[in-house]
């Protein structure tokens, strides 16, 4: 089997297991303090990895504050995730999540990036929206 | 109410892997440090704002073990392999998670369920793969 499909396969696991751990640890905590407690143990772990692989290098300041902005975007995307999984199944609201994000960087690849669209992916939207259509009604 | 969380959900993780995109000249590591550093700042004032402070737990931190392993994985993956080949493959985590949520955690189960994970599993084929 290719490397970067073994890595692909467990990154899909270890995510999948992640949300799942989350749903029930949000049975009886809160979604923020969660969210918190989340990206601090994820900070903690990649500052050891920097540490052991001694693999920093300069960065930009522009760099850096892309990356920052992302920790504001994916900080907010937990947040609303799990305020959302505190309310509804966790089958039906990662579905969505899952289908919605990739025909949102569709568009945005399309409007911003002047990606095309093709055949593939007009189905893929499609299908997408009809998964939605069926785990909501 | 749900709804709305997950629209914004979307949103925002759209614009995380957008501006992701955008940073050239970076170890994914070091992209993940800024990021993990900011979103726990942002995380810990919506804690202490919205009162959740009471709440917070030492364990819930392995959750971060997860992200970290989730997120260096997908950018190894990103770094041997095509994007179109390797994102829908990544996507498949929340059919894992759906699945899990099923047998696990006891949810109702219907056919609209079975037909929506199916049509979900199959768009996010369709949308990551090769033209």
């Amino acid at each position: 089997m290719k490397k970067w499909l073994i890595y692909a396969i467990l990154g899909m696991v270890t995510n999948g297991l992640t949300l799942f751990f989350a749903k029930i640890f949000l049975s009886y905590s809160g979604a923020y303090s969660l969210v918190f407690m989340q990206f601090l143990g994820g900070f903690l772990c990649v500052s050891a990895y920097i540490l052991i692989k001694k693999s920093w290098k300069t960065m930009g300041l522009k760099e850096i504050a892309l990356a920052c902005s992302c920790g504001a975007f994916s900080s907010l995307g937990v947040t609303f995730f799990y305020l959302a999984l505190n309310e509804t199944l966790i089958s039906v609201a990662a579905p969505i999540r899952g289908s919605g994000f990739l025909i949102f960087t569709s568009l945005l690849g399309v409007v911003f990036l002047k990606e095309k669209i093709t055949l593939k992916k007009s189905i893929g939207l499609i299908l997408a929206v009809l998964a939605i259509i069926f785990l909501t009604i | 109410m749900w709804q709305l969380y997950v629209a914004f959900a979307i949103i925002f993780f759209g614009l995380n892997d957008f501006t992701v995109k955008k940073i050239k000249k970076a170890n994914p590591e070091q992209i993940l440090f800024f990021q993990l550093l900011s979103a726990s700042f942002l995380a810990l004032i919506a804690t202490i704002v919205f009162n959740d402070l009471p709440n917070v737990k030492f364990f819930h931190m392995f959750l971060g073990i997860g992200l970290f392993l989730a997120l260096m994985l997908f950018y190894l993956a990103l770094k041997l392999g095509e994007l179109s080949k390797v994102a829908p493959i990544f996507g498949l985590n929340v059919i894992i998670t759906a699945v899990l949520g099923l047998i696990f955690l006891s949810e109702p189960f219907s056919i609209k369920t079975l037909i929506g994970l199916f049509l979900g599993t199959l768009g996010i084929y369709f949308l990551g793969g090769k033209k």
